[in-house]
């Protein structure tokens, strides 16, 4: 008998400590899965992330289906963009019935605050004439390897709110964090030298080439850029056409000119006349390539491709939408490689 | 005396030699010092030349980020500032405010009343109408409720469609809800007329609870269940003042409906979720309020959204099932009648929808109408669509009727349906 409590004692030890450690873990839930990669690298083995939208799937439209304000009913932590882009996450925290998750609640996080905004719209041009205009600018901020770091200095800031115990151990990982992106970015020679944070201030400012132009131990300064900016300098300057606005942050950033879009507004199918004058643009410019993210049609593009010789490049706009795209890093190997490859295959 | 002068030789001789050693010595340890300071001078030479290196690197180093901040911060300098007050701008913080269009035009081969002359019964044939104009207000009332206000403004004037206030994340999972509102019966109940597949309203849910739906004001709770029996369950209890004066009379003194919906969700894969809702309607058909009415219900919607391709795949099936029981005097007449409806999208733009109607009448079972409507859709944008629809009803009680309806909706301001 004895033996039967002692062993039924031990169950129930080990149940409530099963419980316990499962629920010691902070449950975040981000809209895109990019976010959920800078949760993981911040949060490491702290946290249980996952997110609402597929990564292959339109940010614009995902469907406030039921089962996803129950993924947010037991959250700790919302983690959105904070822009008008996931304008399918008010109807999911209302029915989520979960007060820490609301906006301006302790567990809700807006990874944009402290990013600068591209194309944000003037009074004259906030119309829907524009097409589905975002109100409060251009929001695929994730596009911009740099903008990470606000992002997770923003995650780190929520993660600090809901688990104040763990808050050292976030702080060095989101630093690292940071750091990681800067060498991926500039490599480690320069950022050794100038310090991540200058670098990006010059880049943002336009004025990081004219700066590198500059010597240092008898040699440019652009001789030690590294990283991603290195390996995208043979496509920096180039002209490119995409099919919505996706992509301003990483043309901002690796200095591609977006002198066109297929759609004819954002949001706004192509009409036949505007396919033809994207046409006859990417003809008379000279246009290699075209920026495409995978959610959307084939059809139009490849169309434009067969007449112009544009190579449609489809690229996944979020970690998860191709299987070898696992985390952030990946994602902008991605986008480099494949544009890499595709003026390579056009010369 | 040689011998003396030997030795003496010998021994001058000698000290020679040893004067000599210690002179030999002397030189060599003086030179080994001499070297060792030249050694010594040499490592202090290369140390300073470093360190002079260093030190110039260093001041060029600094010289570059000091470059590199004068250089990152050229273009703010350059930017012109003008300061405002906000103390005139707080219109930010009016309610958001929409409008919805809704016009149609409509011809039909019959040529009577019942079909042709808008009415409770048709939206009617023969010209063009404004269906409604919509102006919805939304906002948050204070951090814990938010307000809803839809109007529509007809033909015949301007009606509250909906206005009611929530209380989010209440005890128990709920969700509270006072007002004027549609209640949760089934699945189309909900709907705005502008937002539904079709044109019309299902001929069940029409004769059931008429054109615009069975709503009235009261208070609804909408409590989030544990998930028993399906991914989501979900539970709406509302109690609510109308009536429809087809199922529930309004010319009571209370009219009090309950509305029960018991909802099962289930998502199939990635692409697929399955619904199935239980639905039942409380209340009386008399005036005496002594005659009791009971609706129940069935739905069903089945959905495939790939979301790789969401805007331009898509199928939506949805079907309902409703029974109906009035007590009488003598027998109650017990009615049932269904609607099942597909969508599909072609592409971004394109729509293709059906629908099978069936239905009794609650009044009178023995009155039928049956129907079937294909309809195309053309959105020109998300806030834009153009609508082609034919319809044809069958009805053992009046004229049948094909009818051929062209539909415009449009929207402007932020307010969109939050379909799923």
């Amino acid at each position: 008998m004895k033996h039967y409590r002692l062993l039924l004692f031990t169950a129930l030890l080990f149940l409530f400590y099963s419980f316990s450690s499962v629920s010691a873990k902070i449950k975040v839930v981000t809209t895109f899965s990019d976010f959920a990669s800078i949760v993981e690298a911040i949060g490491g083995d702290q946290v249980e992330v996952s997110y609402l939208s597929y990564g292959d799937q339109d940010p614009h439209f995902v469907p406030p289906k039921p089962s996803l304000a129950l993924k947010l009913k037991d959250a700790d932590l919302l983690i959105s963009t904070g822009l008008d882009l996931e304008m399918w996450l008010t109807t999911l925290q209302d029915k989520a019935h979960n007060k820490k998750i609301m906006d301006g609640a302790v567990g809700f996080v807006a990874t944009s605050p402290g990013i600068e905004i591209l194309e944000k719209p003037s009074a004259g041009s906030l119309s829907r004439a524009e097409g589905d205009v975002h109100v409060l600018g251009n929001p695929h901020i994730h596009t911009s390897p740099l903008n990470w770091k606000k992002i997770s200095e923003n995650i780190l800031i929520g993660l600090k709110r809901v688990d104040p115990g763990n808050a050292d151990f976030y702080e060095i990982n989101q630093k690292k964090f940071s750091e990681r992106v800067d060498r991926a970015m500039f490599g480690d020679t320069l950022v050794d030298l100038i310090g991540g944070d200058q670098l990006e201030e010059l880049l943002h400012a336009g004025t990081l080439f004219e700066f590198l132009d500059n010597e240092y131990e008898g040699e440019k300064l652009v001789n030690k850029l590294g990283g991603w900016l290195k390996k995208a300098l043979p496509f920096r300057g180039m002209e490119v056409v995409a099919y919505h606005k996706n992509w301003a942050y990483f043309a901002r950033d690796f200095g591609l000119h977006i002198i066109g879009f297929i759609e004819s507004k954002p949001g706004i199918p192509p009409t036949p006349k505007h396919v033809e004058n994207t046409i006859q643009l990417i003809k008379d410019r000279g246009v290699d390539v075209m920026l495409v993210a995978n959610y959307f049609e084939k059809r139009k593009p490849m169309t434009i491709s067969k007449k112009t010789g544009v190579k449609a490049l489809f690229l996944p706009l979020s970690v998860g939408a191709v299987p070898e795209v696992s985390d952030n890093f990946k994602l902008v190997d991605y986008w480099i490689d494949q544009i890499l490859q595709a003026i390579k295959s056009s010369k | 005396m040689n011998s003396r002068l030997v030795l003496g030789f010998f021994i001058m001789g000698l000290s020679f030699c040893v004067f000599g050693q210690e002179l030999d010595d002397k030189e060599a340890v003086e030179k080994k010092d001499t070297e060792k300071r030249i050694e010594a001078l040499e490592h202090r030479i290369d140390d300073l030349i470093s360190k002079l290196e260093k030190a110039e690197k260093q001041n060029e180093l600094q010289k570059l980020l000091e470059k590199a901040k004068k250089s990152g911060q050229q273009k703010k300098k350059n930017t012109d500032r003008k300061f405002h007050s906000g103390l005139r701008q707080q219109s930010a913080l009016n309610p958001n405010i929409s409008i919805g269009g809704d016009f149609y035009a409509a011809f039909g081969t019959s040529k009577s009343d019942y079909n042709r002359i808008p009415s409770e019964n048709s939206w009617g044939t023969g010209r063009m109408f404004l269906r409604e104009i919509e102006l919805g207000i939304e906002s948050a009332l204070d951090p814990f409720t938010r307000a809803k206000v839809f109007m529509g403004i007809g033909e015949d004037g301007i009606e509250v469609e909906e206005a009611y206030m929530q209380w989010l994340n209440g005890p128990l999972n709920m969700n509270l809800i006072v007002g004027q509102f549609k209640t949760q019966f089934g699945k189309l109940n909900r709907y705005h007329t502008h937002a539904l597949p079709q044109f019309d309203r299902p001929s069940v849910l029409a004769h059931f609870f008429g054109m615009e739906s069975l709503n009235g004001f009261g208070i609804g709770g909408n409590f989030l269940l544990p998930s028993l029996l399906a991914h989501v369950n979900e539970l709406d209890v509302e109690f609510v003042s109308g009536g429809d004066d087809y199922s529930f009379t309004s010319q009571g003194k209370q009219n009090f409906i309950t509305v029960i919906h018991f909802k099962n969700y289930y998502d199939i894969n990635r692409s697929t979720y399955a619904e199935i809702g239980i639905s039942g309607a409380f209340g009386h058909h008399d005036e005496n309020e002594t005659c009791r009415t009971s609706v129940g219900g069935i739905d069903f919607t089945l959905k495939w959204v790939p979301p790789d391709r969401a805007k331009y795949r898509g199928i939506e099936w949805i079907t309902e099932f409703l029974y109906s029981n009035r007590e009488a005097m003598t027998t109650d007449p017990e009615s049932w009648g269904f609607y099942s409806s597909l969508q599909c999208r072609l592409n971004a733009s394109w729509l293709i929808s059906t629908r099978l109607d069936y239905t009794e009448l609650p009044l009178d079972p023995s009155l039928k109408e049956k129907g079937i409507a294909l309809a195309f859709d053309y959105w020109q944008s998300e806030f834009v669509f153009l609508r082609l629809q034919y319809s044809y009803i069958n009805r053992n009680f009046e004229e049948n009727d094909q009818r051929l309806i062209l539909q415009t909706c449009w929207a402007m301001g932020p307010h969109k349906h939050e379909a799923y």
